[in-house]
Parts: C-alpha cells; sequence; structure tokens
C-alpha cells in the first residue's frame, strides 16, 4: 500500500515536471520566434531624385506568389512576417531590380532606393518602303525620308 | 580587327543552340497564354511573367510565351528611333551622357504608357520578363548587318537583341525583328510576327547580325 502511494506521488511529481519543462519550452519558443519574426514596412524611392515610388512591385524571393505593391507616397507594409534569411525583391519598369535582405535585429524606418537601369539605346528596327522590300534603317535613309514626309 | 570578327563570329555559331532543337516541342500552348494576355498592361512585369510562365513546365515554352508576348503586344517607335539618331550622331561626351539618361526615361514611359519603343526596349522587356521567370536572359548590343553595316564600316553599334540560357545552351533572338516593320509612307508600324528571329539558326543570325563579344 505503502508502495503503490510512493509509486502515484512519483507519477504525479513527474508530470509536473513534464508540464513544466514544457511550459518553459513553449515561452521561450514564443520569445524567439517574436524576435525573429517581424513586420517589414518602409518606403520605397527613386535614387535619382529621392521621389517615394508608387506601383514598385514588393515579393519575397523564395515565393513570389507571397507580395505587395508601394502605394501612391511610396509606402508599403509586407503582408507576412519575415525573419532572417528571407530576401525581398522590389521591382519597376526602368529601375533596377532591388533585393533586400531580412537582417536578424529589428527593423525601422525602411528606405529602399531603386536606381535608374541606365542601358545604351540603339535603334535599329525594320522599315518598309513598299511591300517587296526589307530594309532596315540607315541615318542617311532616315534623314531622306524625313524630308519627304 | 576583321580577322579577329570572323573568328569571334564562328566560335559564336558553333556554340550557338537552335530552335531544331526544340523539335519536339510544341508551342502552341505558350502561344495561346500570350495571345490571351494581349493589351496586359506594363505596369508590373512580374505579374504579366508569372501569368505568361506559371501553366508552362518548360524553359523553352515559358521564354516563347514571353517572347510571343512582346512581340505582339510592344511596337516600334519610329518618332523615337529619329530623335535618337539625330541625337546620338549630334551629341558627344557629357551631353550624350545626359542625353542616354533623358531618353532612357522617355523610353520607359513609352513602353508602360503606349507600348512602345525602340530595339533596346524589346531587348530589355524580354530580359525582365526572362529573368522574372527565373531564366537567365541578357542584352546583346551589336550592329544590324542588313543595315548596310558590314565588318569595313562597323560604326556606333546600332542594335540590341538578347542571349538566352535554355536548358544549359545559349540561343539568340531579336524581338524587334519578329515583331514587324515600320511602314513609313503610311506612318504606322505594321505588326507582322516573323519567326525566324526567335531561337534563330547560327548561320541565319550570322547573316543577319554582328555581334561584339
Amino acid at each position: 500500500m505503502k508502495s503503490k502511494h510512493y509509486t502515484s506521488s512519483t507519477n504525479m511529481y513527474f508530470t509536473l515536471k513534464v508540464v513544466m519543462v514544457s511550459l518553459i519550452v513553449l515561452f521561450v519558443s514564443a520569445q524567439v520566434n517574436a524576435q525573429s519574426h517581424q513586420v517589414i514596412k518602409g518606403t520605397v524611392k527613386t535614387s535619382e531624385d529621392n521621389q517615394p515610388l508608387p506601383g514598385a512591385n514588393i515579393y519575397l524571393k523564395s515565393l513570389s506568389s507571397v507580395g505587395t505593391f508601394s502605394d501612391s507616397k511610396g509606402e508599403f507594409e509586407f503582408p507576412r512576417l519575415l525573419q532572417k534569411g528571407d530576401t525581398l525583391v522590389f521591382s519597376f519598369l526602368g529601375l533596377k531590380t532591388t533585393e533586400y535582405g531580412v537582417p536578424d535585429q529589428p527593423v525601422t524606418s525602411l528606405v529602399i532606393e531603386m536606381e535608374a537601369d541606365l542601358i545604351q539605346m540603339v535603334d535599329e528596327i525594320l522599315v518598309e518602303d513598299d511591300e517587296s522590300s526589307r530594309v532596315a534603317l540607315l541615318p542617311k535613309r532616315v534623314r531622306k525620308q524625313k524630308n519627304n514626309r | 580587327m576583321i580577322r579577329a570578327f570572323i573568328l569571334c563570329a564562328l566560335c559564336c555559331s558553333v556554340s550557338l543552340g537552335q530552335v531544331t532543337d526544340f523539335k519536339t516541342t510544341h508551342f502552341y500552348k505558350a502561344d495561346s497564354i500570350a495571345e490571351r494576355l494581349t493589351a496586359h498592361p506594363l505596369i508590373d512585369l512580374k505579374t504579366l511573367a508569372d501569368k505568361l510562365t506559371s501553366q508552362l513546365l518548360t524553359e523553352q515554352e515559358k521564354f516563347r510565351a514571353i517572347y510571343k508576348w512582346v512581340c505582339s503586344n510592344i511596337e516600334a517607335d519610329y518618332e523615337l528611333v529619329l530623335l535618337n539618331k539625330q541625337n546620338r550622331t549630334k551629341l558627344s561626351g557629357d551631353q550624350l551622357l545626359q542625353w542616354n539618361r533623358k531618353f532612357n526615361k522617355m523610353v520607359f514611359e513609352a513602353l508602360q504608357r503606349d507600348h512602345k519603343t525602340v530595339c533596346t526596349g524589346y531587348a530589355y522587356l524580354v530580359r525582365e520578363l526572362a529573368l522574372h521567370a527565373g531564366l537567365t536572359c541578357v542584352i546583346v548590343n551589336g550592329y544590324a548587318k542588313h543595315a548596310g553595316v558590314d565588318g569595313y564600316t562597323l560604326g556606333d553599334v546600332n542594335h540590341s537583341w538578347n542571349k538566352i540560357r535554355l536548358n544549359g545552351k545559349w540561343y539568340v533572338c531579336d524581338a524587334t525583328w519578329s515583331s514587324g516593320i515600320f511602314n513609313v509612307s503610311a506612318g504606322k508600324f505594321i505588326k507582322k510576327y516573323d519567326d525566324r528571329y526567335f531561337l534563330m539558326e547560327p548561320t541565319f543570325f550570322l547573316q543577319t547580325h554582328y555581334t561584339l563579344e
């Protein structure tokens, strides 16, 4: 009888211990989670004139279906909590696609500056004088055609 | 110079793939997706790239949908062509750099607003959509051979096209010339898709283009 009582109290003690450890683990993991996952919000600007950029596409590099756009003030709030190792991609026509790696520490007032995608614009196109000939545009030809217009 | 040029061209022709590498691929689905998205706005290239390619499995089909969309939805802008040619001939040094910067903006604005551009605009759009679709693609500047330029009369580069890497192999394509012809007397662009410039055969590429690489 004594031995049964002893076993029962040992079991109780063990259960209590398990519950306590589980609670501690839960508490610690919640803390860690709260520290590493964060809301990323900020402003997108053009580096050339430092003006807010509305309509920039912002998406998660590892899962490009998750994303958002900068609003009329160039501001955005990413719709998913992010952690260190996540990379955001910022894209806009005519500007260099820019990537931002989420850091470990909390991010406040993030500003993403996007540079102009300066490429040498050249301009050969096909022009048609008549249905039978296909010739490309030459400087001399352009002048001639321009005068004729 | 000319020898180096010829050698370079020969090396280029040996290493390039061509459309016949994909004899068993049917591009109907890719073409039909591109057609379904006719006149899709160009505000967000990522969304457009996703819509064009998400239902396609192979790299060549994904690229085909992108290429077909660009060729069918973008027109050559003759006014911009003239304007740029005039300024590039007239200006030099810092003024030319300034002009290039200004012209870049003009091209991107026209592209987004009117779906019109110059040849580098075509190449830019193909590259950007391909990159968003996870493909490797670059812009190549060089010479349009049948513009009267040959190995002896090289001046400033006058043309842009793309190199695309599909299944580990490089291919060349020219969306500008695939898209159609500008009819000067009528003052309008005539859309006329030309498939010869899609993943060009190396011999045809050498007949029509000079590359600086």
